[in-house]
């Protein structure tokens, strides 16, 4: 079944695995800040803030896929600036997947590390600072390391958000076989056209090996990464 | 070696206004809970600015809030051990203690001193809780700090580790000569430790002076508590008896004690309670007591209640000697009598000898 597969089928996966690989990679170091932010500081505009983290996860993701069309498009306020400084083009680009990826999975990603911050005991911290460590190096020393179970469980999280993210994606980028077909976006194609049930099973039996072995990947991490921390 | 510290703080219901310095050597600050020491420790560290204040260490200003400044917490040089250890729990103990950086030839000294140099290699979760303070005294001392803040460090362990750690204390002073601000409601500990004493009371500096000075004070005794309250001296050890008693000899004559564990020559510091002296005005006969010291009566103070605190003078030594109001009437107990005080029992503050 797998072996009779599409070659577009094939692109679809890898594209997913690029898509959901980037999306997280580029979502941790903001996630991190922005969740070390909420839980550790008060600013002005802080609720403000928290609504804007967490409106993609409300919002109907075709609504998400739309905004962003509107910014980042080529002619989008956003968008056309990248254009002009950098060349960067979101639109119909598998960069537009990334980005459609990592805004949908982004809430999930500060939700776990803010709880990972909050855990952590801020007198440890305090103890730091009276040993000489500047707050820089009691972050990464001290508040970091000990934040690291959440920072693994956010990046499984979002690594298996942006691998089945669909509607954002699709009305950003649209479904562009190797260029912004993922697999969600392949087995739609795929229903669409007589036959192509084949297609569309052996595509769910791939993504059921990604999503397995990201689950088993997080099993064995997780306790190491506890173990560690708690210092047993 | 000074620290001068001078906070004023108002909370709701609660206004804080001290100002004392903290010179070399150990230096306690007693109140109860409430009296405001977090807040002066906390303030000292940089965890907190008063509404107003100023911490000048060796002229070196921490805080001023006349002129703005305030040091932040890590440019100060101040290391603190708090009542729990918080030790960094994914690091090994060696990695905790050399977190504030630390030269190699302080390291085996400090480690060796406190005893800790057997678990480098080990968690924090894996040490006892009197292990852990340990190490948490060592990683503060290693950090090179000017001025060491210990936040009751003893109040979360039981009496056994205390008892473990407290003889540390004197150790590390006499060896790194950094001063220490040791805040704590337990006078015993103060007692074993401390040069100075700050007496702190509502929010303000009650008395300030040293160890033997304060509990000398007829008028802190009711602050002190009388079952802690009394004059302290020095006798030296010049004979251990074969039925278990040692003699000691101070200023007023021989004393004999419960076996003391000093050796012969070794000076110790005794305390005498205040609720274990007795006054007798004539020579007394066919007392159990053995120790009777001939005393001058140097100052009665009444207090409020029943009590009166007598002053004796024995000797180059000092004994406070808690009696009632009406004894000091019916024996007409005055200044520049002559008496003789019975000792009852003495304590020896261990961690002194």
């Amino acid at each position: 079944m797998i072996a009779a597969l599409p070659p577009e089928a094939w692109a679809a996966l890898w594209l997913s695995i690029w898509v959901a690989f980037w999306a997280t990679i580029v979502i941790l170091p903001i996630g991190v800040f922005v969740a070390f932010a909420l839980a550790r500081w008060q600013f002005w505009g802080k609720s403000v803030v928290n609504v804007l983290v967490y409106l993609p996860l409300v919002l109907p993701p075709v609504v998400t896929g739309y905004g962003l069309l509107i910014l980042f498009g080529r002619n989008g306020p956003v968008g056309s600036i990248l254009y002009d400084l950098f060349g960067l083009v979101f639109a119909f680009r598998w960069t537009g997947a990334v980005l459609a990826a990592a805004i949908m999975a982004f809430p999930l990603m500060v939700r776990a590390l803010r709880s990972a911050f909050e855990a952590v005991n801020p007198e440890l911290e305090e103890a730091a600072g009276s040993l000489g460590a500047s707050p820089w190096r009691v972050f990464f020393t001290v508040t970091l390391p000990l934040a690291l179970p959440g920072v693994v469980a956010g990046s499984v999280l979002s690594f298996a958000k942006a691998m089945g993210e669909f509607g954002a994606t699709i009305t950003f980028v649209s479904n562009i076989p190797g260029e912004t077909q993922t697999i969600p976006s392949a087995i739609y194609a795929f229903l669409q056209v007589p036959g192509g049930e084949g297609a569309v099973w052996a595509l769910v039996v791939l993504s059921l090996f990604v999503a397995f072995g990201a689950l088993a990947l997080s099993e064995w991490l997780t306790p190491k990464v506890a173990k560690r921390v708690a210092g047993r | 070696m000074s620290v001068d510290v001078q906070i004023t703080q108002n909370f709701e219901g609660f206004d804080l206004d001290v100002a004392f310095t903290c010179g070399p050597g150990i230096t306690a600050v007693f109140g109860a809970s409430g009296a405001g020491k977090s807040t002066i420790l906390n303030a000292i560290s940089g965890t907190l600015c008063p509404d107003k204040g100023r911490v000048v260490q060796n002229d070196r200003v921490l805080l001023d809030t006349a002129s703005g400044i305030n040091v932040p917490l890590h440019k100060r040089r101040i290391a603190r051990v708090f009542q729990q250890a918080r030790l960094f729990p994914h690091m090994t103990v060696q990695q905790n203690l050399t977190y504030g950086g630390a030269d190699p030839k302080r390291f085996e000294q400090i480690t060796s001193l406190l005893g800790i140099e057997g678990m480098l290699t080990r968690k924090p979760a894996s040490l006892s809780g009197g292990e852990q303070q340990r190490v948490a005294i060592g990683r503060a001392i290693l950090a090179g700090s000017e001025l060491l803040l210990m936040d009751e460090p003893l109040s979360s362990l039981d009496a056994a580790r205390k008892a473990e750690i407290i003889p540390y204390f004197s150790k590390i002073h006499r060896e790194t000569h950094v001063p220490i601000l040791y805040v704590s409601h337990d006078l015993n500990e103060i007692k074993q430790l401390a040069h100075d004493i700050v007496l702190l009371k509502d929010g303000h500096v009650q008395h300030h002076g040293s160890l033997m000075d304060v509990f000398a004070k007829p008028q802190l005794v009711k602050m002190l508590g009388h079952g802690q309250a009394g004059a302290f001296m020095t006798a030296r050890v010049v004979c251990h008896h074969p039925d278990g008693l040692s003699e000691l000899e101070a200023s007023c004559g021989r004393l004999l004690l419960p076996h003391v564990d000093g050796a012969l020559g070794s000076d110790v510091t005794l305390q005498i309670n205040v609720s274990d002296v007795i006054i007798s005005v004539d020579p007394p006969q066919g007392l159990s007591a053995l120790n009777v010291l001939p005393a001058v009566i140097t100052d009665v103070h009444l207090g409020e209640g029943p009590g009166a605190i007598v002053s004796l003078q024995s000797g180059a030594d000092l004994i406070l000697a808690r009696v009632t109001k009406r004894s000091v009437s019916e024996l007409g107990l005055a200044v520049g009598q002559s008496c003789h005080a019975v000792i009852k029992s003495m304590a020896i503050a261990q961690g002194r000898m």
